[in-house]
């Protein structure tokens, strides 16, 4: 009974955790500009980060260690540098991204501005890294971060015609409006937001937070087989709500309070409440786990002591660095960047630097000397290889994309 | 490779970096090629804020829409409405009839702002907003006939 409850808690939790405020922006511009047309990423993208993340917890319970000493160990100091560069500049836009997401849902249940709410939001994410044990923070937020069905229930609520949305996502309705480049630079940043690499550094990390064993392996893939594409779910009904509601009235979505007309639409204030608080959850969460990625990655590569199952003392340089990097992003909020902008460019740039930790981590899992029994099967290593190839694709392309749609616009 | 080669190498690679940062700042300006290009994203912009604030006051109005959340869409459409008219406002012409197709637009986005921004301040005022309604309806009109023309002109 108490393994069955422990593998409930930790599929649920998978499905809270699985959106960001990254997820709930792209989805949500996206079903407001092009309808359910791009439903076909957001299934690559889950299938891309089921492989990921279970490769990753593959590697780490096997190895005791984690993804960014892992990659120091393969690609050397001086390329795992670069490395730790791109992912820490990008997981610090990620910080600022989900920061910014905790005040705006906090400014659409006050009223008061945002930029208020910025510096109470990092004091609160501060508190909750320093003092709160590692699987309380995780297990709540991602409890909390189911409210975000708020969305499906307002999408049934709506009683769309199941049938468009199915014409939309199944036979790539044109949009006169829409530029081909637009299209596809949405199609990337959808992809960056579903398959973010902190969510890998997190997942790895808390694997070997957590001590798990080969025996672990079992739960750790049920969490991520049956947990992440149901969260996936969650990710589509964002965009659905978004294409029934918005897409009609040429209403596209440039801010989270356009976002959530929808739920209201559909369910009312109640729906609404529920759905702010899926928001505030999730980014909660999310800011969590991206400010504790940026001690993990820094503190895995210089070799540092690091963990929440040490006390703070113990890890000093680990809690500075997650200190800095709620500074940083609160500094690059108050200047009063939009932090729904921040937001488009993290996924972005995520989906560029993802090759640099997928790689690796493939590499390793390929590899029967390191692995033993756990080494990838024939069929995981074939989906492996052609989502390698996907990733590198969406990670050249972004640039030239973000350029000639002017960033989606 | 000869010393007397490396200056010439040297200019030719001087020369194609030139070239490549001049067409990236082409290309990030999002330089288009004509007005009616320029503005039509603008107003589509436009067209989303007024709409967005149409369906904010309908749902308040069947008091679906909690006042909090309604508040701050109005405040982030105009907002976004007042970056709309910056942007119309710095498209250049070249030809009589771009301009007078951008005055067009600045007027319809002019219209919009001050619906929107009517709206904003009668919510944060809490005073009754049926005038900023309707001058939202009128304003959606106007950017919407807009929009046609430009669409036509393309």
């Amino acid at each position: 009974m108490k393994k069955f409850l422990g593998l409930a808690l930790g599929i649920l939790t998978a499905i809270g955790g699985f959106a960001d405020i990254g997820d709930i922006v792209t989805n949500t511009v996206v079903g407001s500009r092009f309808g359910m047309s791009l439903a076909w990423v957001v299934v690559l993208g889950v299938v891309g980060i089921c492989i990921f993340a279970q490769m990753s917890g593959r590697v780490a319970a096997v190895s005791g260690r984690a993804t960014f000493e892992i990659i120091r160990e393969r690609l050397g100091p001086r390329a795992a540098l670069a490395n730790l560069i791109a992912s820490f500049l990008i997981n610090l836009l990620t910080v600022c991204a989900e920061i910014g997401g905790i005040a705006l849902a906090l400014e659409l249940a006050s009223s008061v501005n945002y930029l208020l709410w910025v510096p109470v939001a990092a004091i609160a994410v501060w508190l909750v890294v320093w003092r709160v044990k590692f699987s309380i923070l995780e297990n709540v937020s991602g409890l909390l971060g189911l409210a975000l069905i708020g969305f499906a229930v307002a999408l049934f609520l709506l009683h769309p015609h199941w049938l468009d949305l199915g014409h939309q996502a199944a036979l790539q309705v044109s949009f006169p409006e829409e530029k081909a480049t637009t299209y596809w630079y949405y199609a990337v940043a959808l992809f960056g937001a579903a398959m973010t690499p902190y969510e890998v550094f997190f997942f790895s990390s808390g694997a070997v937070e957590e001590g798990w064993k080969r025996q672990d392996l079992n739960q750790s893939r049920a969490n991520v087989l049956v947990g992440f594409p149901l969260g996936g779910l969650i990710s589509l009904s964002l965009a659905a709500t978004a294409a029934v509601v918005l897409l009609p009235q040429h209403a596209s979505v440039n801010a989270l309070s356009q976002a959530v007309l929808p739920v209201a639409a559909g369910g009312g204030k109640l729906l609404l409440a529920v759905t702010l608080l899926g928001i505030f959850a999730a980014t909660f969460g999310a800011a969590l786990e991206t400010t504790l990625s940026s001690g993990y990655t820094l503190a895995q590569f210089l070799g540092w002591s690091w963990g929440k199952f040490r006390r703070p003392a113990e890890a000093a340089r680990f809690h500075l660095t997650m200190i800095i990097t709620i500074l940083l992003g609160v500094a690059i909020l108050l200047t009063g960047v939009d932090p729904v902008q921040v937001t488009e460019f993290s996924v972005v740039f995520s989906a560029i630097a993802l090759p640099l930790t997928y790689i690796p981590i493939l590499i390793i899992a390929n590899d029967p000397q390191y692995m033993g029994d756990e080494v990838n099967g024939r069929l995981t290593g074939i989906f492996a290889v052609v989502f390698l190839a996907i990733i590198i694709v969406a990670a050249v392309a972004a640039i030239p994309l973000m350029i000639l749609s002017g960033a989606g616009q | 490779m000869s010393r007397t080669d490396a200056p010439a190498r040297v200019h030719l690679r001087r020369s194609r970096l030139v070239a490549f940062v001049g067409l990236l700042a082409a290309l990030l300006a999002g330089c288009s090629g004509s007005a009616a290009q320029d503005l039509t994203t603008p107003l589509q912009q436009a067209r989303a804020a007024v709409a967005s604030d149409q369906l904010g006051f309908s749902l308040l109005a069947q008091g679906k829409q909690t006042s909090a959340a309604a508040q701050v869409l109005t405040k982030d459409m105009a907002d976004q409405l007042s970056k709309t008219i910056s942007s119309v406002a710095q498209v250049q012409v070249s030809s009589a009839t771009d301009a007078g197709i951008r005055d067009e637009t600045l007027a319809a986005v002019n219209e919009a702002g001050r619906a929107g921004f009517h709206a904003r301040d009668c919510l944060a005022a809490s005073l009754p907003c049926g005038t900023a309604v309707a001058e939202l309806n009128q304003a959606a009109s106007h950017v919407q006939s807009v929009l046609g023309r430009l669409e036509q002109m393309q």
